[in-house]
């Protein structure tokens, strides 16, 4: 089975004035092709660093970091630019969606972005048919409910086909039947469209539809155990 | 596309700002270029269909009459005809009119008709005969409505109007040579002689023997072919000034267009940060900037026109008489300066907003 993401002794220290902020100590990680995994741990533990290091918008100290068989921790700015655009969709917490266009103008920039390489319209229509958006197409972000607009966003980071899809904190936002919503909708497109998926969460529940739960503290993963890593996602929902 | 039209709706009044400030300069420009050429085309025009072959005027004195009241004494004449080639010359006195704002020419009308081909047509009435009757020209007669029989102040001396002329030549109001002289303390003075030469071989020569022989050396003498050339010479400053407009409309919307794009993506930081992430490169963002304030000079240039068309209607109906001149190269060059300083303001703007760290774009409140 390949690894959609390898990362072999990442560290990541930050520089403030003189003093060095070390928020990765030596991370080591492999995620396979369809697996959705959550990452949880302490605030300040670094989980953010480590995504946004995977999803190559910041550039590691040492170690490295393959996604597929591109090393990002040896790219320029400008290739960690292409791969992002070719490889990763992010969903945030906030959103982050253009409030000022509809939600369909929204889904078409990112594709603009994309240039070749988005989903056919007819898959297209049926992730939104996955995440029930049809009908809520052309409006704005600020006329969606928290729950519809981080619908959206996920659309967003989909449509492109992602090889990988990183989620910081996606229903950190939202009351908890809108959560329950969008875990389930992660975890139906994880399905149907064997979607890899890195979600970071701070609730036990929302960790709970993931395949793999990854433990942080102060900048380290902790140990795993074994059992968890025994279970293919293909056995989960073979049945 | 949708996103840089939603961006410039989002914040109207700015957007309103810099595109009056854009088309502010281009009105700038092309009302001054408009009326300094028109002015000076419109003079060097009436200059020239009087179709002398020459104009020779006292030492140091300028083809804008407007701008000087030399003379010279008129027994100069005699010695022009004695020179070889020479066949006619018409004296003139001119006197700037405060009150009707214009050229008032005092000729010899036998003469002047021998100079100029086709002479002086007279439309209405007839030439004046004497001494306090004038003629003026249609254009003169349509924006004052003046009628025959009307009167005229001149240097405090009633004129009754004996007659309409076809403008085009000349001056707008013309007078007998002497009265003009009497009235301006300048017997026997005149300030320019219009020269027809035997035949339009003989004007290079008589044209350099008058540049280079006693008595006429030191006065100016200049080709009918010239006087457009040597007008725009003899206005004083006129490159300087025009330059100097062009760079302060320039100025203005490069400051107003780097402001604007400033603010914009200082506003937009997060929004900038979320195309990042959605893989835009620095070139993608570049280009949406420039693309933005380009939308924004356009319309400038668009609203400076339609203004600039818009204040010569209404300059035409409260002065008839003003000459505009506004050509599709200058539309063209004041477009192009339009778009070149947006782009400048905007280059900045723009390559701040790509260097950006996404990250850090990303938590901007
Ligand atoms: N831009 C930065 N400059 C300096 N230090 C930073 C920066 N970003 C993060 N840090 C530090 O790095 C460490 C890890 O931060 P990170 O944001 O990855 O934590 P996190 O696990 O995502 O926390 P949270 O759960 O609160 O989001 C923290 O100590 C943080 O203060
Ligand atoms: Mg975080």
């Amino acid at each position: 089975m390949q690894n959609i993401v390898t990362i072999n002794s990442l560290t990541k220290i930050y520089r403030i004035g003189k003093v060095d902020v070390p928020a990765l100590r030596g991370v080591d990680l492999q995620i396979k092709r369809g697996e959705f995994i959550a990452i949880m741990g302490p605030s300040g533990c670094g989980k953010s660093t480590l995504l946004h290091i995977m999803g190559g918008l910041l550039g590691p100290t040492s170690g490295d970091v393959l996604i597929e068989d591109k090393n990002l921790a040896r790219c320029s700015d400008r290739e960690r630019t292409e791969i992002r655009r070719a490889k990763i969709g992010f969903v945030f917490q906030r959103f982050n969606l253009f409030s000022t266009i509809s939600a369909r103008d929204n889904l078409q920039l990112a594709r603009q972005i994309r240039g070749n390489g988005s989903f056919d319209t007819h898959t297209v229509e049926e992730i939104l048919g996955v995440l029930g958006l049809q009908d809520k197409m052309d409006h704005k972000p600020l006329e969606l409910s928290g729950g519809e607009q981080q619908r959206v966003a996920l659309a967003r980071a989909l449509i492109n086909r992602p090889a990988l899809i990183l989620a910081d904190e996606p229903t950190g936002n939202l009351d908890t039947v809108n959560s329950q919503i969008v875990l389930s909708m992660l975890r139906d497109l994880n399905l149907r469209f064997n979607q890899t998926v890195v979600m970071i969460t701070h609730n036990s529940e929302a960790a709970s539809y993931a395949h793999r739960i990854v433990e942080m503290r102060d900048g380290q993963i902790l140990r795993q155990p074994r059992s968890e890593l025994l279970v293919e996602p293909e056995d989960i929902f073979s049945h | 596309m949708g996103l840089i039209i939603a961006n410039v709706k989002k914040r109207p009044t700015r957007t309103i700002v810099s595109i009056l400030a854009v088309s502010l300069g281009v009105v700038m420009i092309l009302l001054f270029v408009g009326l300094t050429q028109g002015m000076l085309k419109d003079s060097a025009y009436r200059t020239q269909n009087i179709k002398a072959d020459l104009l020779f005027q006292p030492p140091g004195s300028s083809l804008l009459l407007a701008l000087n009241n030399a003379t010279m004494p008129i027994r100069i004449k005699d010695k022009l005809l004695q020179v070889d080639g020479i066949q006619h010359v018409s004296p003139m006195l001119h006197q700037f009119s405060k009150q009707s704002f214009s050229l008032i020419f005092g000729i010899d009308p036998v003469s002047f008709n021998q100079v100029s081909g086709d002479g002086i047509i007279v439309m209405e009435g007839r030439i004046f005969q004497g001494p306090y009757e004038c003629i003026v020209d249609d254009v003169y007669q349509q924006s004052h409505h003046t009628k025959l029989g009307h009167t005229l102040n001149i240097l405090n001396h009633t004129f009754t109007v004996v007659g309409i002329f076809k403008a085009g030549i000349a001056a707008r109001i013309l007078v007998p040579l002497e009265t003009l002289q009497d009235l301006n303390d300048s017997k026997d003075k005149v300030s320019i002689f219009y020269i027809k030469c035997d035949a339009d071989s003989r004007i290079e020569p008589v044209y350099q023997h008058l540049l280079h022989v006693d008595p006429f050396k030191g006065y100016n003498v200049t080709r009918a072919s010239d006087i457009y050339k040597v007008m725009a010479s003899n206005l004083p400053g006129l490159k300087e000034f025009t330059a100097a407009i062009i760079v302060s409309a320039v100025l203005i919307s490069f400051l107003v267009i780097l402001l604007t794009m400033y603010t914009t993506i200082t506003e937009r930081t997060r929004e900038i940060g979320i195309l990042k992430s959605l893989g835009a490169s620095k070139g993608y963002i570049v280009n949406l900037i420039l693309k933005e304030s380009m939308l924004l000079t356009v319309i400038g240039v668009v609203v400076g026109l339609l203004l600039t068309f818009l204040a010569t209607r209404v300059l035409h109906v409260l002065y008839p008489s003003l000459p505009f001149e506004i050509r599709l190269e200058w539309i063209v060059y004041v477009a192009l300066i339009a778009l070149l300083s947006g782009i400048l303001g905007s280059t900045y703007p723009a390559y701040r907003a790509a260097r950006q760290d996404p990250v850090e774009a990303l938590m901007y409140e």
